[in-house]
């Protein structure tokens, strides 16, 4: 066969594969424009933050009781200046439950010498499953401290134990390295007291903490990453996660609150069976239970995602473990979408199951696989000669330069609504690094992504090992003042 | 040119007009610094200005007259931090001074004319140092379109203890789109004691309707014993679960025995939240009568109700503690509350 | 020679407040911005402030826990402190007082009054 008639077979297959490829790009990025202008809409509608004397003086006497679950493995570094850190929290009246969830270092012993712990009882009711509790302890130094020794179960795990543990009417489920700002809870609270009937959950913003200064357990300076990954995932974070949250949650669509903050109703969780064991991304299938159930029996709810209240994270400086970190993403969200495949598209499930879970497949599913068989063939494709320059523009246009409006248009609203960075100079470095991320980091987390897939579907188990830096000053992304 | 380039040539566009946009913002940016920086010093000139003036009350007329808006804006911003900071003669200095500055006016016209936020802070600084043309301006925002408004200048009366017609507050705050909020409860009960008349009234009138929870909380902090049989009667028959377990709550607030009945047949009502307010006002009363009662919620099948049951008895001293240790023997979940309420209650 | 006092708070226009309210009724002021702060202050001048007016919410070391550290040690534990803060609540004033302070204040507060509480104690 001659190399011409092979080309006149290719051509109509390469240029129906492009189209495939180019529409599900336009499609893509048709739901993150929506999801900027509505963050746009939202953010600009709000009245101005207030100061936190102002919101002390007005919800101060009325801001419900919280417990703060602070599940811990292996935090023997760093868990004494987090839990104290919570202690100091500016919020009226809250509980602090940690759960040493087996740990196989120092972390429980460090918390008794820190507190001179002694063991309590408690009365509760076993409403969630969880592993055995070994002890309760707790002090009289800190009465609203308890901490709870178990074994080892996972981050789901240990959350249902201090979900069984509590008498509050809401919990706030964060990661021991969390590091909340003093006013993160009063702030997040709000939609509780001015809707108690509707709000079931709420999601507070997370933030990376890397090139921050850490004092005291505290952000006292806001700084910019300097290590390019942790850049590029500062850009990643206001784009995807900040603007698209505050959209879906305007769109009464939210169906993700990170673990890292999130404050639920206790009634609600226990009425969904807390936290799962069998899954990876317990945090997405919580919300996803919480939806289920409130439409089950069609009583109205409000999830909503606050972008004041803050929450900083250290994020993964090295691609290992940033790759590590996505691919687990990846699997919860399949394992959720899979335990919960009835609602995908559903009316009963209004909004959420049409909407909300067919955002997800298509940006987190269906997009990467294409946009991955796309830079694999069109190229070629074009190479050869099987297809025409305009396929191969659009598709560049469709996979990296509409992506730097999108970046930098996350990083406008951020500087317009939210102007969480301080320095004149962050804003350069965030453009710049706007237009670098469409050029190399999104396609790797694309890749990452159909890694993810592709471990669903062999069915691996696991964590996979995270080490821990902490917050120690060594060549630190977290600057710390001693 | 085809669609497909038309797409690259756009995509172009869009992508080049950001980055236009946001260079444009980071010398605004730029500019703001050097602004803010204006503004703090300023900000720091004004309060140790305010500190001397407050304390010695001395005003330096020349100072003052020379402040402009920007400066009259940065007072009305320390206002609320002060206010939240002193109280007494301070405060007072401190509101001869917004006075005689003008910072009062302002906000006053702010409350008019300004844009939604301008007038909820304006409510607010108001409701803090105004006098009575302000108490007139804030109650005619009890019509303000705007519901935040309508709750501010409601907090901010609420917080002077002062309101033409509660008619009136309840009128404003009923036709909205308000869901419960114990913004409202903080309201109400700042009225108690003095309106207590009107709010009693309202309670059972149909305007007050959507209002009622908080009008009932409200009467619990009247300290009001003639507003007994109401609550009484409520607790018993009304068809609402909420305003059951609301009536109990104040009963129990208010602490008079004539709420036995009540809480008796709150005690066996069908609702949860009822039993736990009922179980909660019998401790706060100390109806002896309810204790066989409260000990048989020990072993109620909702699991807050055992344990307001059980955080109930142990209140009951000796009594209540000799029903924990009965119930201690036995082999039921409510045995185990009663065993792990006595021992931490020791 | 004036008394010495040591006012902790991370609230600079309180701090002003304060400052200006204690040097012109002729005591010396020494500022801290946060319990670590205040700690350290403490120990520098080895323990010889006459006062201490504390906030209770500050960072990481909150006022609580420097009446703790306070009051482990023999030169620290004489120094009257006199907490100063928003937290209102019941158990919170049961803290302070029972943590060894000698006076609890609650925010908004009447300068003249911690004045003159302050006058009392020191003499």
């Amino acid at each position: 066969m001659s190399a011409d008639s092979l080309l006149a077979i290719l051509e109509p297959t390469a240029q129906i594969v492009a189209l495939v490829v180019i529409v599900t790009g336009l499609a893509n990025n048709a739901v993150y424009t929506v999801e900027i202008l509505v963050a746009w809409l939202e953010l600009r509608g709000r009245p101005p933050v207030e100061r936190s004397g102002a919101l002390w003086s007005e919800f101060g006497d009325i801001a419900m009781p919280i417990t703060l679950i602070v599940p811990a493995y292996n935090e023997e570094a760093t868990i004494v200046e987090s839990v104290r850190s919570f202690l100091s929290l500016n919020y009226p009246v809250f509980d602090i439950v940690v759960v040493n969830d087996g740990s196989k270092d120092g972390t429980l012993q460090a918390l008794i010498d820190e507190f001179l712990l002694t063991p309590v009882v408690r009365d509760f009711e076993p409403e969630v499953v969880h592993r055995p509790i070994r002890q309760l302890l707790g002090t009289e130094n800190h009465p609203n401290l308890l901490v709870v020794d178990k074994a080892n179960g996972g981050k789901a795990d240990a959350l249902n134990a201090g979900i069984n543990l509590t008498r509050l009417p809401l919990f706030c489920a964060v990661d021991a390295d969390s590091i909340l700002d003093p006013d993160a809870l009063i702030r997040a609270v709000v939609p509780f007291i001015e809707d108690p009937e509707r709000t079931v959950a709420v999601g507070g913003t997370i933030r990376i903490a890397n090139g921050c200064t850490v004092r005291g357990g505290r952000i006292v300076d806001v700084g910019l990453a300097r290590q390019p990954l942790a850049l590029l995932q500062t850009v990643e974070y206001l784009r995807a996660f900040l603007m698209a949250r505050v959209a879906q949650s305007r769109m009464r669509i939210l169906t993700l609150i990170s673990g890292a903050f999130g404050i639920f109703q206790r009634d609600v969780a226990v009425a969904v069976g807390g936290f799962s064991q069998n899954t990876v991304g317990e945090d997405f299938e919580i919300v996803v239970k919480i939806h289920r159930h409130m439409l089950e029996r069609g009583r109205p709810y409000v999830i909503e995602y606050v972008p004041d209240p803050v929450c900083w994270t250290e994020a993964p400086e090295s691609l290992i473990v940033l790759g590590r970190q996505r691919i687990r993403w990846q699997r919860g969200a399949l394992e959720t979408f899979a335990k919960h495949k009835d609602m995908l598209f559903n009316p009963r499930y209004g909004r959420v199951g049409i909407l909300g879970f067919g955002l997800i497949l298509l940006t987190d599913v269906l997009s990467p696989f294409f946009e991955c068989l796309g830079l694999l063939l069109i190229p070629a494709f074009w190479a050869i000669g099987a297809l025409d320059a305009s396929y191969a523009l659009a598709f560049m246009a469709v996979s990296f330069s509409y992506g730097v409006f999108l970046s930098i248009g996350a990083i406008v609203l951020e500087e317009l609504e939210l102007k969480r960075f301080p320095k004149v100079v962050d804003l350069v470095v965030l453009t710049v690094a706007a237009i670098v991320e469409n050029f190399g980091y999104r396609q790797i987390n694309n890749v990452w992504r159909l890694v993810g897939c592709w471990r669903y579907l062999r069915g691996a188990e696991g964590w996979g090992s995270m080490p821990r830096r902490g917050f120690r000053p060594s060549a630190s992304a977290v600057r710390r003042d001693p | 040119m085809g669609l497909l380039e038309s797409l690259w040539w756009g995509s172009l566009l869009l992508s080049g007009l950001s980055i236009l946009i946001a260079g444009g913002l980071v010398a605004m940016r730029a500019v703001n610094v050097v602004i803010e920086g204006r503004r703090a010093r300023r900000r720091d000139e004004l309060t140790t200005y305010i500190v001397v003036a407050l304390d010695a009350d001395s005003p330096t007329p020349d100072f003052e007259s020379r402040l402009n808006g920007r400066d009259r804006d940065l007072l009305a911003e320390v206002a609320m931090e002060l206010f939240e900071m002193v109280k007494g003669g301070h405060l007072e200095r401190f509101t001869a001074l917004l006075k005689r500055t003008g910072v009062i006016d302002a906000a006053r016209r702010r409350l008019r004319q300004g844009k939604s936020f301008q007038r909820v802070r304006a409510a607010r600084l108001l409701g803090a140092y105004g006098d009575e043309a302000a108490a007139d301006d804030l109650f005619l925002r009890l019509r303000d379109r705007d519901v935040n408004v309508r709750l501010a200048a409601a907090t901010a009366l609420a917080d002077r203890g002062e309101v033409r017609s509660m008619w009136e507050l309840v009128h404003s705050l009923s036709y909205a789109a308000i869901r419960s909020t114990p913004r409202l409860r903080h309201v109400f009960r700042g009225f108690a004691v003095q309106h207590a008349d009107e709010i009693i009234a309202l309670a059972t009138d149909p305007i007050g309707r959507h209002l009622r929870p908080f009008l009932i909380d409200a009467i619990g902090h009247s300290g009001r014993f003639d507003a007994l049989p109401f609550l009484i009667d409520t607790a018993m028959s009304d068809p609402d679960k909420q305003m059951r377990a609301e009536a109990l709550a104040a009963l129990g607030r208010l602490g008079h025995p004539d709420a036995v009945d009540a809480v008796i047949g709150g005690l066996v009502d069908s609702e949860w939240p009822v039993r736990v307010q009922a179980a909660k006002c019998a401790a706060a009363v100390g109806i002896g009568e309810a204790v066989p009662l409260v000990e048989r919620l020990v072993e109620d099948p909702v699991w807050w109700v055992r344990h307001q049951a059980a955080e109930s008895l142990s209140s009951f001293g000796e009594v209540g503690h000799a029903a924990l240790e009965r119930l201690a023997l036995h082999n039921t979940p409510g045995a185990l509350v009663a065993q792990r309420t006595l021992f931490e209650k020791r | 020679m004036g008394k010495r006092i040591l006012i902790v708070d991370d609230d600079p226009l309180l701090v002003k407040l304060l400052q200006h309210k204690l040097s012109s009724n002729g005591y010396d002021t020494v500022i801290a911005h946060d319990g670590a702060d205040a700690l350290r202050s403490v120990s520098a001048n080895k323990g010889r402030f006459d006062l201490i007016v504390l906030d209770a919410m500050m960072p990481e070391i909150d006022g609580f826990e420097v009446l703790r550290k306070l009051g482990q040690h023999q030169s620290t534990k004489k120094i009257p402190v006199v907490m100063l803060t928003a937290r209102r609540k019941e158990q919170d004033v049961v803290a302070g007082l029972s943590l060894g302070a000698r006076d609890y204040l609650v925010k908004p507060f009447m300068p003249d009054e911690l004045l003159t509480r302050i006058g009392r104690i020191l003499n």
